[in-house]
């Protein structure tokens, strides 16, 4: 092939542009760590990048929101064991009522403790977390029980929404027990439930009536059989929520070890790479240089 | 026999040669940096012989060199490889100028990094779950939406640098075509002076080179077909529609854009298809827009229209994530009013497509509007596929934009790097025909250096010569 000037220039030229771009390149894998820096670079790691990115991101938020979740499975269970103890304390008040020995006056007395059991209870019913009220379903700003001692009605002001905390993908938990716990079915008087097994026996211990105390044993049980069944629901849900958040801490350490595979510049290499551009580079300016310089006028007289 | 003189004459002869050719390699060599020149070689070719008019024919055998003239200056080059480059130039000038538009584009996308769209989507949803963690907090609902402020600020932004490329890219096809129409008037009038040089049987070299250099330009933005005539005249073509006539008297075809689709047009819309209509075939325009679409033309213009689709498609992908955002949103979030139960519509957005996407007055002026009870709802839409017919996120959505965006500039890198690679081994190859070697001109200008040296050390010989004859024979 016939050489002209031009042809040798022109190559140069693209030769040490071809070089540099490369090296730019390199340099930029260098100095930002990351092998994708724009989606061109590698479009379908680009695409599992942000997946990942994103994934990291909501479980970041299932975490928070297990988080707030579990504080709230926690007091609630926390609350019930109070109130476990104080339908405990009541009973043993029951039995100590039931003594066929007692005289009207300690049974008086021990109404008044059990008055002390209901105050407890009510204390426990208007539960708070961080200024939000644990039983009032989603009403959590008012205290959502009213118990009044004396007319004996019990008044709900909550609502029988649940709470709801999205801890994965379209799947909530329910993070508190309800209204339902004290007897609450709905806004309104309360018919029924833990209050009204206290004021029975209160009323009773009054009257001193012993016979009627003993027979109420067997509801105080049973209340505290409830209590149980929902000490259990509000613990499988603890069970469940602890476990998904050791599963999302889990995730979140092999999805950043995904990523960075996918992303991070393996320096070794790129340093490799850097190294044999730069001696591309100054060889196309080097034979250009010489090249360029060397003519027939360089030998004519 | 001949005249006593007409050895001078053979050597005035080969002076006059050798002195062209050395001008003639001066002339390259001055050249040898100018953009399209051609190098020219002075032809030398004997002169016609003379035969001596005697009777004895025999006395003197054959016939007398009568020295050398140069019978042409030849510009040396190969019309084949010219039409090769010619359709590189057009296949590079398509790709180049999509990948340039591209690149451009992909730039508009800070991604993957943590400050792209899609991480405001997300940081948009998770501040609903917060708000859901606590529904009546007032600062939950302030950072709501401050997020939802963000990701809309964003979004709009976005789809104003897609609106202003495609604008700048809808100049830039206005801008070739001019550019067109002014290489098409200055082919026609190097055409006219070629055809008075021709028809007074010169050879304009210089001209021609020049008018080489308009075609390979001519041949980066669009297709051309070029037919050469005997006068020297070039009938040129651009998309099959011949733009620069036989006949250089009348002057060139214009070119002008149009739309046709929403008939006859000026393209100065977005929506506008590119039409482009010849003033020798007003009758037939020719769809550029298709032609990008389906790649079956080449040429810068083509390209750069290409390019444009892109953009559009790219504006309307976001035009529906901004639609989809807001009517989901919008959905999921009633208000309630007092008294209880009273659910009156409080929209999160408003706005249609991405241009004008907002947060509703009613959320931007009073953060009570903001239903922190519905939050859950709005929180799981994040996980909701409410994207393209009910098979994808909004991210997911955004992400297969992003992806689109980056496949679709890196096989335009590819072809251009392809196209490129092609256009410079053309090159080359009529370097190394056309190409000026300074080098092989300074040979020359030595070789044609001794000839005249020669030639003038006959003149010497014919002067001793003469000098005995005259003078010295007569004394």
């Amino acid at each position: 092939m016939r050489i002209s000037h031009n042809m040798i220039a022109g190559n140069l030229l693209r030769a040490v542009q071809t070089n540099l771009e490369g090296l730019i390149r390199s340099q930029e894998r260098m100095s930002t760590g990351k092998k994708v820096n724009r989606p061109s670079d590698d479009p379908a790691a680009a695409n599992h990048i942000m997946t990942l990115r994103a994934s990291l991101d909501i479980n970041r938020q299932y975490t928070r929101n297990i988080d707030d979740g579990l504080a709230w499975v926690y007091e609630t269970d926390a609350a019930l064991n109070d109130a476990t103890g104080l339908l405990q304390k009541a009973r043993e008040l029951a039995v100590q009522g039931s003594n066929g020995t007692l005289t009207r006056e300690d049974m008086a007395a021990l109404a008044r403790q059990v008055d002390g059991v209901i105050d407890g209870m009510t204390n426990v019913a208007n539960h708070a977390l961080g200024g939000k009220y644990i039983f009032a379903g989603t009403k959590t700003s008012t205290p959502p029980f009213v118990v009044d001692k004396d007319s004996k009605t019990v008044t709900y002001n909550g609502d029988t929404s649940a709470i709801l905390r999205e801890v994965a993908a379209d799947f909530a938990v329910q993070v508190d027990a309800g209204g339902v716990v004290f007897g609450a079915a709905g806004q309104g008087n309360v018919p029924d439930g833990v209050f009204h097994t206290l004021f029975r026996l209160r009323d009773a211990l009054d009257s001193g009536d012993h016979a009627a105390v003993g027979n109420l044993l067997g509801e105080i049980d049973q209340r505290i059989d409830e209590l149980l069944v929902h000490r259990v629901k509000i613990g499988s849900r603890t069970n469940h929520l602890e476990a998904l958040k050791a599963q999302l801490q889990d995730q979140e350490v092999r999805f950043t070890g995904v990523m960075s595979g996918l992303q991070d510049a393996d320096i070794a290499r790129v340093t490799i790479e850097f190294g044999q551009r730069q001696l591309a580079y100054q060889a196309a300016l080097a034979a250009g240089a010489r090249l360029l310089q060397t003519s027939l006028l360089d030998f004519l007289r | 026999m001949p005249s006593t003189f007409f050895g001078l004459e053979i050597a005035r002869r080969g002076l006059m040669a050798q002195r062209l050719a050395m001008d003639t390699a001066a002339h390259n060599l001055a050249n040898a940096n100018t953009e399209g020149y051609t190098r020219q070689e002075a032809v030398q070719a004997a002169t016609p012989p003379y035969t001596i008019p005697t009777k004895e024919q025999t006395v003197v055998p054959g016939q007398l060199g009568t020295g050398v003239e140069v019978a042409a200056i030849r510009r040396i080059r190969d019309e084949l490889l010219d039409v090769q480059l010619r359709r590189a130039l057009g296949e590079a000038g398509f790709w180049e100028e999509r990948e340039d538009a591209l690149s451009r584009v992909e730039a508009i996308f800070p991604e993957p990094s943590e400050y792209g769209l899609q991480q405001l989507i997300g940081k948009f949803f998770n501040n609903w779950h917060e708000l859901n963690n606590n529904p009546h907090d007032l600062g939950l609902k302030a950072a709501v939406r401050v997020a939802g402020e963000e990701l809309t600020a964003a979004v709009r932004q976005t789809y104003r640098q897609l609106t202003d490329n495609e604008k700048n890219l809808r100049d830039l096809i206005l801008e070739k075509v001019n550019e067109v129409n002014t290489i098409a008037e200055e082919i026609n009038n190097l055409n006219r002076e070629i055809r008075t040089l021709v028809r007074a049987g010169a050879q304009p070299n210089d001209l021609f080179d020049r008018r080489d250099v308009l075609l390979d330009r001519l041949a980066r933005i669009g297709e051309v077909q070029v037919e050469r005539q005997s006068d020297g005249v070039v009938k040129v073509s651009l998309f099959g529609k011949e733009l620069v006539p036989p006949d250089p008297t009348a002057g060139a075809h214009t070119v002008t854009a149009y739309d046709a689709a929403t008939g006859a047009g000026k393209f100065d819309h977005p929506d506008d298809e590119l039409w482009l209509e010849f003033s020798s075939d007003p009758g037939n325009r020719v769809n550029i827009t298709s032609a990008a679409n389906t790649y079956s033309l080449s040429g810068a213009l083509v390209g750069i229209e290409g390019a444009r689709q892109k953009v559009k498609d790219y504006m309307q992908q976001l035009n529906d994530l901004a639609d989809s955002l807001i009517a989901q949103v919008n959905q999921a979030h009633p208000y309630e009013e007092n008294p209880p139960g009273t659910v009156i519509r409080a929209d999160f957005f408003k706005g249609t497509g991405a241009e004008n996407f907002d947060l509703s007055d009613l959320v931007k002026n009073d953060l009570n509007y903001i239903d922190g009870t519905r939050a859950l709802t709005v929180a799981g839409l994040r996980d909701d596929l409410t994207m393209a017919g009910g098979t994808t996120t909004f991210e997911g959505f955004y992400r297969q934009l992003v992806t689109r965006i980056g496949e679709d500039m890196r096989g335009s890198a590819e072809r251009t790097a392809g196209a490129r690679a092609v256009r410079k081994q053309l090159e080359n190859l009529r370097q190394a025909v056309s190409g000026v070697s300074v080098d092989e001109e300074l040979t020359r200008l030595m070789q044609y250096q001794y000839a005249f040296q020669a030639s003038a050390r006959v003149v010497g010989v014919l002067d001793q010569l003469l000098d005995t004859l005259i003078n010295r024979m007569a004394s």
